[in-house]
């Protein structure tokens, strides 16, 4: 993560544009300019700059917004739960139905079922989030009226939040089940040639239980490595989604860090990605013991 | 095992080369067979619905839908191609190299690239084309970057295995220099796996591209490209729905296509998902 936050550092500082022209305007004057930059300790060295930045991260501290002075970690609570809510949200979708779809084709490979299945998984990996999101939008919240428009809900009314979650999280879900299909039904065909589904089938045990207990149980070490890698994926197209949305979360902050040069909240929120990307690959290590009894962390 | 008759099962593979030939057919003849120039306006005819004189309808300053679809095929698949081939060369150079030599630089590409490699490529993209700015250029430069640490890491497999192997001692043996060995042995062996792999990544930097563009961060208007085409319509969603629609579908069909290639490639190449026997 000090590698991480170094390389975010350095990359922004040395390649954004100018945050206080950015932010007081193409006309204002140089003394302000000036006065800016000071305040907000611009005017430092950059290594001075990183060595802050460094002290301040160690004790928790994201620094402050240089648009508003508030505190990043303030922002970032206050949107976090809704990009938590949609990206957990399409994770759970995916795997609910990626693999059951997954072990279907598999068991029907070769059929009519198997390559419809195919082609759709592989248009549901092609086509891209903010556009899925854009035709369910049109269907059920324009057209239906089912669902609203935009918006995130009330986080403390947990119906409205669910009401506002429903489309952005179908939209993810959909995008996760394509892949978590394709994953799944790949490895349950190399798993149901191996001997010990055959001997398992020869001992007469119900197909219900071959499946689940021989087969499924084996099929998902692989299945859970990939979907750590379409986690983060999701996490990445998550902001695409809430900008078609109209939902608050990460993506809004970073695109309007990104337009407003702001510093600070474009770093933390990077940071706050590569943290995520930690905690889901720890997760999927975590879930391998689970799903493989013999494997085991000392 | 036969390649062509592997492809030639594969049924699906046709309709993906189609649909990619058919793409970059329009992007190459987009003065031919665009009905206007993407550009052109016509107020008096702005906003309206597909008929057979805009038969993807007009956009808010009566530019032709169709016609901006087709023109904006080439940005797109441009960035696309010039991005990848950027990073291919540069990524495929340096892991090429690193995994070849090892020690201690090799370590640190490694973990350069797996620190980079954390952030997922959309990810890397953005803060890239942040730090650049925007523009056409910029989005070439900003995916091409992104894609680096994938293509090291692509080029470092087969290298490693290939630095092992009696012809590359032989080489070493009778005296070759170690560009000699690298541009003569290791990299014409490895390359095959490089190159298909290199385009199946363009299905993504399509997305990305698009991704980038829809995020305000790519190819800027008034210049048509799929994404920001699809940025503008979603404004308009309720009152002109084949804003976005038409652009979408555009980069659904490329994608699409390229994808189904790559799975009949992948066929071919990987055993492991043929079909199993029952």
């Amino acid at each position: 993560m000090l590698c991480v936050a170094t390389i975010i550092f350095f990359l922004i500082r040395l390649g954004a544009g100018d945050p206080a022209q950015a932010i007081l305007g193409t006309y204002a004057s140089s003394q302000s300019l000036e006065a800016f930059r000071t305040a907000m300790g611009l005017d430092q060295p950059l290594i001075i700059q990183y060595g802050r930045y460094l002290g301040q991260l160690l004790q928790g501290d994201l620094g402050s917004s240089l648009i508003t002075g508030e505190p990043v970690s303030n922002q970032l609570l206050v949107v976090l739960p809704y990009t938590l809510d949609l990206t957990i949200g399409g994770i759970l979708l995916g795997l609910i139905l990626g693999i059951p779809l997954g072990i279907l084709m598999a068991l029907r490979h070769s059929t009519w079922l198997d390559s419809a299945g195919r082609v759709l998984s592989l248009a549901g990996i092609s086509m891209p989030a903010f556009f899925l999101g854009i035709l369910l939008l049109m269907l059920f919240a324009v057209r239906l009226d089912w669902f609203p428009v935009s918006g995130g809900g009330s986080l403390a009314n947990l119906p409205d939040r669910l009401y506002h979650l429903a489309l952005p999280t179908v939209t993810l879900g959909l995008v996760m089940t394509a892949y978590i299909t394709r994953t799944t039904r790949a490895s349950m065909l190399n798993v149901l040639t191996e001997d010990y589904v055959r001997t398992a089938r020869a001992k007469g045990i119900r197909e219900v239980m071959v499946i689940v207990r021989h087969a499924l149980r084996n099929a998902l070490l692989p299945v859970a490595t990939v979907c750590g890698m379409y986690a983060t994926i999701l996490l990445a197209i998550s902001p695409l989604v809430e900008i078609v949305f109209g939902r608050p979360g990460l993506g809004r902050l970073i695109l309007g860090a990104i337009k407003q040069s702001d510093y600070m909240v474009l770093q933390s929120v990077m940071l706050i990605y590569a943290g995520f990307v930690v905690v889901i690959n720890l997760i999927v290590d975590l879930s391998y013991s689970v799903i493989d009894p013999r494997i085991h962390y000392k | 095992m036969d390649y062509l008759h592997v492809l030639r099962k594969n049924r699906l593979v046709y309709l993906g080369v189609v649909l990619v030939i058919l793409v970059l057919l329009t992007a190459m003849f987009a003065p031919l067979i665009s009905p206007s120039h993407p550009n052109e306006q016509d107020i008096l005819a702005r906003l309206q619905a597909p008929t057979l004189q805009h038969l993807c309808g007009t956009d808010k300053y009566g530019r032709d839908v169709l016609s901006r679809v087709i023109w904006g095929a080439r940005p797109t698949i441009a960035i696309a191609l010039l991005s990848m081939g950027i990073s291919m060369m540069v990524g495929v150079t340096i892991g090429v190299v690193s995994a070849y030599r090892g020690g201690w630089m090799d370590n640190l590409v490694v973990r350069l690239v797996d620190i980079l490699m954390s952030f997922p490529t959309l990810i890397l993209g953005a803060l890239i084309a942040a730090v650049l700015g925007t523009g056409f250029y910029k989005v070439i430069l900003a995916i091409g970057i992104a894609f680096v640490p994938r293509f090291i890491r692509l080029a470092r497999a087969p290298t490693l295995s290939i630095r092992e192997t009696i012809y590359v001692e032989a080489a070493k043996g009778v005296g070759a220099s170690e560009l000699r060995v690298l541009a003569h042995h290791v990299l014409p062996n490895a390359i095959t796996e490089i190159l298909v792999v290199g385009t199946l990544w363009l299905a993504t930097a399509i997305r990305v591209e698009a991704s980038l563009s829809f995020l305000g961060l790519g190819v800027q208007p008034p210049t048509a490209s799929w994404g920001n085409m699809i940025r503008q319509g979603v404004d308009r969603l309720a009152s002109a729905p084949w804003l976005p629609f038409f652009p979408g579908l555009a980069v659904l069909i490329l994608v699409f296509g390229i994808n189904l290639v790559g799975d009949g490639l992948r066929d071919v190449f990987d055993p492991r998902v043929q079909s199993p026997k029952r």
